[in-house]
């Protein structure tokens, strides 16, 4: 038993020293085979050349070429870093949202809850938003923040995320925020809508989908101001809400006067009035009142003869499979899958979009 | 020749009461009774025993019977002397009684109600004028959208009482239908659907009796107007006599009762097969193979059936109202005012949409 032990360790040992003697003697042979190889290929270029061939000598040197220790197995790990892409979207949206604050002379401000990078509000409008959205941060005790701006779609995401780590990182928003992107790229209209912090849970996928089914229609209609106020509304009625069965409405005057289904509220009068008018005209002067019971003697009047014969009976059958049953349930049409993710600076958000 | 009602006591024109159901004298108040003709043979048989299918007559029975009536040689005169004035009286040719234009006085032309024209019944007026005013504007005050000087004081004023001529058939219709009919149900068995119709060769035959059916004989009112004022209450028949006529106007017939004949068979063909109808039940498919009517004219009878008119222009239209004389039952188009007619569409569509606006803010 020791005696096989002692193999193992002298054989060990024996490795060791057959590893430690080739490796040099290879390299320096690898670097032999190199400098054999750069000495060739000057020589042609001599000879090709001739001693006008030094105007094109040019240094070979082994280690800018080419990486000897190249991963071949693995080659697109490493020239395909997706994490170098996404930085890139990143890159890019910081700069969509730089230029747009350097362009309008705006900056990230605390006091600032809508920036319309797109001039799509008035000033009036703007305060009137402002005050709206302020007065919601303060019912749902979150932040509410609104960018307009125009840009590729795809870049709604990152801009977003983009914006929150910004004004969460400087303070000018707190972690809990409702973030939305009015985007009004002529090719690209829509709206995309995060949540933050607590909004992430409490203005959640689905809650987003439900506002954005409720502030769409006002964004196809022009009517951008109550659009955005019916966001920070339900963003605001959202983050107080743990009861997630429950959906918004927006009970408020202004809510039920768009929700007014207007043209049967003006037609449908108008038919009652014109039934009414009928019915007081009248469509007679006068209706006959007398039939034949009016004049029949009855004493002397009846059937003299009666009878009801069978003849046949036809009988005719049509396939009709008894129904298994349907099912039922609300449709999901339009709705996107959900806008969740993480930003650059590590926030994980709720979120979601539309198109317009 | 022109027959007047003058007043026994005081010479002055008496006019038929619709209350008291006698002639009265404005000036003195009396009143005198006036003597109807004992009920004719023809007219009390109309008590009948029941009906078992054996009364049915043979055809020699139903075959029509018309009686030939003496032709009047004073029809076409249409200038008449008041007997109370002496002045001339011109009239229509169809006017058989009115008042003398000139002194007030009610008269009758015997000429027109004599001979061919002599009436069989009438019914007296049971409504006054008085009555008649009333209802007239409580029917108006229905008439919403009508202008304002719809049945005016001053209009009601002119309203008149007249005697409408019409002819009353007693007709028996020997009717049969013969037809197949079908009782259709459906059920289903696993996964079909049996629709199932059985066939039926139903026979009905009937012997009907209609009493004194009318058909307006006049030539200036509306067939379908008179039609509509429908029914009389044969009850209160008189036989004629000419002070019923006293204070109304009253015409003669124009289409005798062999002209009028095929609307009231007509009219009595749609009653038999409406009866033929409604006897077969049970069926949801009823296809007539046969359908037939005899009828058979058992008896006319030349009646003068009292009629309120009124007529009123509105904008170049001119309209004829009418009421039953007997029950007050009243027929014609009340004239539309445009400006009503916005007033109240207005005040309809606003007060809708007051509702609907309300109703839509509180549910949504």
């Amino acid at each position: 038993m020791k005696k096989n032990l002692y193999k193992i360790v002298w054989m060990c040992l024996a490795l060791v020293l057959a590893v430690g003697c080739l490796l040099p003697a290879s390299t320096a042979m690898a670097d032999t085979n190199e400098d054999a190889l750069l000495e060739s290929i000057r020589d042609a270029l001599k000879e090709f050349h001739g001693e006008s061939g030094e105007d094109f000598y040019f240094e070979l040197e082994p280690e800018d070429d080419y990486d000897s220790d190249y991963d071949f197995e693995n080659w697109y790990e490493e020239d395909y870093d997706f994490d170098k892409w996404y930085e890139s979207d990143y890159e890019k949206a910081r700069q969509i949202l730089e230029e747009n604050l350097a362009r309008t002379g705006m900056s990230l401000d605390e006091d600032q809850r809508i920036y319309d990078f797109f001039g799509k509000f008035s000033r009036g409008d703007l305060n009137e938003i402002d005050g709206w959205i302020e007065e919601k941060e303060e019912e749902g005790d979150i932040s509410i923040r609104v960018f307009v701006a125009e840009m590729d779609m795809n870049m709604e995401k990152y801009f977003l995320e983009e914006c929150a780590d910004a004004l969460c990182d400087n303070g000018y928003a707190k972690e809990d925020l409702a973030i939305m992107l009015l985007n009004l790229d002529y090719n690209n209209r829509g709206v995309c809508i995060q949540g933050y912090g607590l909004c992430e849970e409490r203005v959640n996928d689905d809650r987003t989908e439900y506002i954005l089914d409720d502030i769409i229609e006002h964004f196809s209609d022009d009517d951008y101001v109550y659009g955005v106020k019916l966001f920070a509304t339900e963003a605001a009625y959202y983050a107080q809400s743990t009861n997630y069965g429950v959906y918004f409405k927006d009970n408020s005057f202004e809510g039920k006067m768009k929700r007014m289904p207007w043209p049967l509220v003006l037609l449908a009068p108008a038919v009652v009035a014109f039934v009414g008018i009928l019915l007081m005209k009248g469509s007679k002067g006068g209706k006959m009142t007398t039939n034949g019971k009016t004049y029949i003697q009855n004493g002397v009047s009846g059937l003299t003869a009666n009878k009801d014969d069978y003849v046949r009976t036809d009988v005719s059958k049509t396939y009709s499979p008894v129904s298994s049953g349907s099912s039922g349930g609300r449709s999901g049409g339009g709705r996107s899958s959900g806008g969740g993710g993480r930003s650059s600076g590590g926030r994980s958000h709720s979120g979601g979009s539309r198109r317009f | 020749m022109v027959i007047d009602f003058k007043c026994p006591m005081c010479g002055a024109g008496m006019e038929y009461d619709s209350e008291l159901g006698k002639l009265e004298c404005d000036s003195c108040g009396h009143t005198q009774d006036i003597e109807s003709a004992p009920e004719t043979e023809q007219e009390q048989s109309i008590e009948v025993t029941p009906f078992d299918g054996s009364q049915i007559p043979d055809e020699a029975i139903i075959t029509e019977e018309f009686e030939e009536k003496e032709p009047s040689v004073y029809t076409e005169e249409q200038e008449f002397f008041c007997n109370g004035c002496g002045a001339a009286i011109v009239t229509e040719p169809e006017v058989s009684a009115t008042h003398c234009p000139y002194c007030g006085s009610a008269v009758a032309f015997k000429a027109r109600l004599t001979g061919q024209y002599a009436p069989d019944k009438v019914i007296p007026f049971m409504i006054s004028k008085k009555e008649a005013q009333d209802l007239f504007r409580k029917w108006a005050k229905n008439g919403i959208l009508s202008p304002k000087d719809f049945m005016t004081e001053k209009r009601l004023g002119e309203i008149t009482g007249v005697y409408v001529p019409f002819w009353l058939y007693d007709m028996n219709v020997s009717a049969e239908a013969d037809c197949l009919c079908g009782k259709k149900r459906s059920y289903r068995k696993g996964d079909y659907i049996y629709h199932e119709t059985k066939y039926y060769h139903v026979y009905r035959r009937a012997y009907l009796s209609y009493h004194k059916v009318p058909a307006d004989a006049s030539v200036k009112m509306d067939d379908e107007t008179m039609d509509c004022l429908e029914p009389y209450n044969y009850t209160k028949l008189k036989n004629f006599s000419p002070e019923y006529l006293a204070g109304f106007q009253a015409e003669k017939y124009g289409p005798d009762a062999e002209e009028l004949q095929p609307r009231a068979k007509e009219r009595v063909r749609k009653y038999a097969e409406k009866y033929l109808a409604d006897s077969i039940r049970g069926y949801s498919s009823v296809t007539y193979q046969k359908k037939e009517c005899l009828i058979n004219r058992a008896n006319e009878f030349y009646t003068l059936l009292p009629v309120w008119t009124l007529h009123y222009e509105y904008k170049g239209e001119k309209q004829t109202y009418t009421m039953n004389g007997q029950t007050g039952k009243i027929i014609g188009k009340a004239p539309v005012s445009g400006g009503r007619v916005a007033k109240w569409a207005g005040i309809l569509y606003g007060g809708s949409l007051a509702i609907l606006a309300l109703l839509t803010y509180l549910v949504i």
